[in-house]
């Protein structure tokens, strides 16, 4: 009995945790159409930083974590700057190799991340201080405060972000931007706009993120591939540009991943997530909730 | 295509120049272009999938890593002869990769590269986990090796090299390679002229997997040794891509001159250390982005 | 004897159905036209024969076989070939490579046939593609794509050819110089389907034709039995019965919009060459053309949604440096002919994205004024857009683009595949917009009749280029009956 509710709670905290790291994925296929491979790097870079500006300045939390989302904002829009513009605009690639060169290009920039952070901070991985400290006892078992706030605040943040983009009026254009680009332009929306908008929210999404997991997990440059990885298996498996299907997807991979490390061993926790994406790669390409 | 009699002859003076390498250059330099050839080997057959049937391979180092490992695996662990553990290693690099990888060649859009990419990951994961045998992060030393002679060693992978880029050439020239070009360019229309345009990608995906499990499996004998940041990880597809893109994608031997460009890069930026991989990723990326068609276009002019 | 034969084909993409128990047989050395406007079915069959879709319900029969589960591949050695409108040859190789694979056989194999480039050579000179063999495709016009990927077709030598709008984007001597082609072909012991928008076009090119709306069948025959059918005129020619609309009495003659357009390219293929269109405020222009003939590609110049090489001004200010919202907001608004709705959000969600930068009561008092002019989209404000029907959702792109309170309304085939009863609201509020609202409006239309209805002035644009430019009444009279048929 005991072990259900380990595995209930802990999955819960998990799971809450990977759907906030990888909407901001999902988002920007659905808008934009970018694969971003270099979704894990952007999420190491703010929780370096984090820890970083925490551990050197000795400043409060909440600073660090803000010094950290402005890293990954400012991240995220050279990115759009220096390689998704461009290549959108290139005459010299063709149109139907595009995407390749989106993917190709996105995974080098994941890379020159990585070694950056290698070479200033080193690859050793680093964990941010706990936000709040003291152990709380449920049904015989010891969590941490700060995992059940890391957990709530994930669930905030969703909620947040869901009534962001069906609330307000930017949100509906990102919205929309999903689904006609060409209609945005003749209702008078300069597509430009979209983009920094949507840019500086995935930024902002990501770096988040990133400090929870920081707080969590921690990170280190290395982890970089693997959370792209992650993140691919829960969008994919939500189906591709499925905000509300990611969330669902995360929930499910966050108890596989938490079933496999008390039933079967920590070892093999990273595995079922990527059977189950092969698996659905090849019987149901398009994700267990299809497009919206 | 145009200047195919340019690529003919880029083609026959890179493997001549660098047939006198071991007479003219330092040993050192020799062991780096010996591993430039092997490295070549797994730049061509990425070539010949993503150039010619147009399918994007985010993981040539699971076919590779596959026919390293079991090749090393074998020999460490049973008394076969060096031959039937290379030949092993090299079929099980296909084998596996027909079972997992395959299937996906049936859909459209990026499913292929996307699946691709999670094998690598997924093989990455083994390794780790089953540390006992494969030796984990570290890698395992094994004692086969053909011969101690740099020379000899070296002509082997050049020969290999040559022979993989001739074979491979002549496949994309041949009514195969105008297939997969066909399906790739319109899959609708390519079998509404009666081909069966699966059966050919599964091929093209087979002999492409041949050459990168073939590789993978002689470099390992070659270095005596496997471990996953040589022959598995991320860093190495990168390396893998870019060079194919930088060399010139669709060219066969475009790829060999991108693989050179980048080793010989690599060894040159070496006093940068971990950076030297940050800077070659950056001139990647800067390739890319302002030669899409890749050094070859320098020579033999826009394709 | 049968070649093929359609029995009850019916195939639903979802709910919409898009053939409906279509029956219909090609002889042996037959002709077939089959003829139907945009959007009625045509391709759906011509996928369903080839195996592109599979129909939910009824049988194909190729020379007396049942193929209606084969995938493609085993359909084509069967001896079906088509000739797509929308091919993607190879662009590297040569015109004699393309033709080259297509004469290979499905079987992997590293060395060419000794005797494929005489053969290769020979199917060329057959559709007059002796001077291109070593050309690229990229480089080549579209004419002569089109001759080679009929050559690719021939190559499978097959007992029934598919020809999917082979005449759609080819200028005047190039239609010529194919249909030339066409005719020299037909008498080589196998049959044609000949698929056409167009009934002019293949009149005199086929046996027999089969008439298609809404994915029915509606009539098969004779070329005179059908085109004098009298629902077969209905759908090809728009309603007759309705006369003109009486004109605005107070156009005023200034010039509200000048377009100059030398000329637009997809790839080397011009769209357009050397167009010249003004419109004087309050003006109802159409622009009338067959499919092909490059009215999209006209009304994109307009609103910057393709690239062009020419001049267009509104009430002076030069738009062709304007990104399309820029022109947008000075008071352009378009109806695209693809809609581009934004289908997951709700019908009032579409009517409030245009108005993104008005504050909340300007918002609710304009969406009170359209609601008033479709009452229908209000009592389906909370549907999603996409599952609206067919009519509903164009009367919301209308809406959508009225909402910004433009100047000027510009409207890509308003009326495509719509139903008849539709046409008529439709046409209902294109008059009370233009008469009320005092729009000027450009209006692109395939049914002539819809457009000479409302028109001040009528424009015929032809192969890319804009002939006549004048009145209702001359129009009909001048070129009219030549259009149709």
């Amino acid at each position: 009995m005991n072990l259900f509710w380990q595995i209930l709670i802990d999955g819960f905290i998990i799971s809450s945790i990977y759907a906030v790291g990888v909407v901001g994925f999902s988002l920007v296929f659905g808008t934009a159409g970018v694969l971003n491979l270099s979704h894990g790097a952007l999420l190491v870079v703010s929780a370096i930083f984090f820890w970083f500006f925490v551990s050197n300045f000795h400043i409060p939390l909440v600073l660090g974590m803000a010094g950290g989302i402005i890293i990954s904002v400012i991240v995220s829009y050279l990115l759009f700057i220096i390689v998704i513009n461009p290549i959108d605009k290139s005459k010299k690639i063709p149109q139907d190799e595009k995407e390749v060169f989106v993917l190709t290009a996105t995974l080098l920039w994941s890379m020159i991340i990585e070694e950056i952070l290698i070479y200033f901070f080193s690859s050793n991985p680093v964990v941010a201080p706990p936000f709040v400290k003291g152990v709380l006892k449920i049904f015989n078992m010891n969590i941490t405060c700060n995992e059940i706030l890391l957990s709530l605040s994930s669930i905030v943040i969703l909620i947040l972000l869901w009534l962001f983009i069906n609330k307000t009026r930017t949100g509906k254009i990102l919205l929309a931007a999903s689904m006609s680009h060409d209609g945005l332009a003749i209702s008078g929306i300069d597509l430009k706009k979209v983009y920094i908008t949507l840019w500086g929210v995935y930024g902002i999404l990501t770096g988040v993120s990133g400090a929870l997991l920081a707080s969590f997990l921690g990170a280190s440059p290395s982890s970089a591939g693997p959370l792209t990885g992650l993140a691919f298996s829960v969008v994919v498996l939500g189906g591709l540009g499925n905000i509300t299907g990611s969330i669902i997807a995360a929930f499910l991979i966050g108890y596989i991943q938490t079933m496999t490390a008390y039933l079967i061993s920590p070892a093999y926790t990273p595995i079922p997530a990527y059977v189950i994406l092969i698996l659905i790669l090849m019987f149901k390409p398009k994700g267990l909730f299809g497009r919206f | 295509m145009l200047g195919k009699s340019k690529l003919i002859i880029v083609f026959i003076a890179i493997f001549l120049i660098t047939g006198v390498a071991p007479w003219v250059v330092s040993p050192y330099i020799v062991g780096v272009i010996t591993m430039a050839f092997y490295f070549s080997v797994f730049v061509m057959s990425w070539d010949l999938l993503f150039g010619y049937s147009g399918e994007v391979n985010f993981g040539p180092t699971f076919q590779i890593g596959t026919g390293a490992y079991v090749t090393a695996l074998l020999n460490l662990n049973t008394s076969l002869p060096i031959g039937i553990c290379i030949i092993g290693g090299t079929v099980a690099s296909i084998i596996a990769g027909l079972v997992l990888v395959a299937p996906a060649l049936r859909l459209r859009g990026p499913y292929f590269g996307l699946i691709t990419l999670v094998s690598v990951f997924l093989l990455g994961e083994m390794i780790t986990i089953f540390a006992q045998y494969t030796g984990g992060e570290i890698g395992i030393s094994i004692p086969a090796i053909i011969t101690t002679n740099q020379i000899t060693n070296f002509y082997l992978a050049w020969g290999f090299s040559a022979i993989s880029a001739i074979a491979m050439t002549i496949i994309a020239n041949s009514p195969l390679g105008l297939i997969l070009q066909a399906s790739a360019q319109d899959p609708q229309e390519a079998e509404s002229l009666k081909f069966n345009i699966t059966k050919y990608k599964i091929l093209a995906f087979s002999v492409s997997a041949l050459f990168s499990g073939l590789s993978g499996a002689l470099l390992v004998i070659y270095l005596g040794t496997v471990s996953v940041s040589l022959v598995v990880s991320i860093a190495v597809v990168l390396q893998i891509i870019i060079s194919a893109i930088i060399g010139g994608r669709r060219t066969i031997i475009g790829p060999v001159l991108g693989a050179f460009f980048i080793i010989l890069l690599r060894q040159w930026l070496q006093p940068l250390e971990q950076l030297s991989y940050a800077v070659v990723s950056i001139l990647g990326l800067i390739v890319l982005m302002l030669l899409p068609d890749g050094l070859i276009s320098i020579f033999v002019g826009k394709r | 004897m049968n070649v093929l034969e359609l029995i009850n084909v019916e195939k639903r993409f979802g709910g919409i159905v898009a053939t409906n128990n279509v029956s219909f047989n090609v002889e042996e050395n037959e002709t077939l036209g089959l003829i139907g406007p945009n959007g009625a079915g045509k391709s759906t069959i011509m996928h369903l024969i080839i195996g592109i879709h599979r129909p939910n319900e009824g049988k194909i029969k190729f020379l007396g076989e049942e193929i209606q589960n084969l995938p493609i591949h085993k359909r084509i050695k069967k001896g079906i070939a088509v000739m797509f409108q929308h091919s993607r040859p190879l662009k590297r190789q040569s015109v004699l490579e393309n033709i080259k694979v297509a004469l290979l056989k499905d079987k992997i194999s590293i060395k060419f046939p000794k005797d494929i480039n005489k053969k290769a050579e020979e199917l060329a000179k057959k559709v007059a593609l002796q001077d291109f063999l070593n050309r690229h495709s990229e480089e080549l016009p579209f004419g002569v794509i089109r001759r080679m990927e009929l050559a690719k077709a021939l190559a499978l030598n097959p007992k029934l050819l598919l020809l999917d709008e082979p005449f759609a984007g080819l200028n005047h001597s190039e239609v010529k110089e194919f249909s030339e082609i066409v005719n020299s072909i037909e008498k080589q012991g196998f049959s044609i389907i000949l698929i056409d928008h167009n009934v002019k076009a293949v009149y005199n090119m086929v046996d027999r034709m089969v008439a298609i709306h809404s994915g029915k069948v509606i009539s098969i025959g004779t070329p005179s039995e059908v085109i004098s059918n009298p629902e077969v005129k209905r759908v090809f020619l728009g309603e007759e019965s309705s006369n003109f609309l009486e004109k605005k009495d107070n156009i005023s003659d200034e010039e509200i919009l000048s377009v100059k357009i030398k000329s637009l390219k997809y790839n080397k293929a011009e769209a357009l060459r050397n167009i010249e269109l003004k419109v004087n405020r309050g003006q109802f222009v159409s622009i009338v053309g067959l499919n092909g003939a490059g009215k999209t590609s006209l009304l994109k110049s307009i609103l910057s949604l393709v690239k062009y090489e020419g001049e267009i001004y509104l009430e002076g200010k030069a738009l062709h440096n304007l990104k399309t919202s820029e022109i947008v907001n000075l008071g352009m608004a378009f109806v695209p002919e693809t809609r581009e709705l934004f289908k997951y959000l709700s019908v009032e969600e579409n009517l409030e994205i245009p108005m993104h930068d008005l504050d909340n009561k300007t918002l609710k008092e304009r969406l009170d004024e359209v609601y008033s002019i479709f009452p229908k989209l209000k009592e389906r404000r909370k549907q999603m857009a996409g599952t609206l029907s067919g009519g509903e959702q164009q009367m919301l792109v209308i809406a959508r683009a009225l909402v910004r309170k433009p100047k000027i309304m510009v409207m890509d085939e308003p009326t495509l595949g719509l139903a008849p009863i539709i046409l008529e609201e439709i046409s209902k509020i294109l008059d009370y917009m233009h008469k009320e609202l005092d729009l000027t409006i450009i209006l692109a239309e395939q049914n002539l009749h819809f457009a000479l209805k409302h028109s001040d002035v009528v424009h015929l644009l032809e192969h890319g280029n804009l002939i006549c430019g004048c009145s209702r009444k001359e129009f009909s009279e001048k070129i009219g009956e030549k259009y149709l048929a």
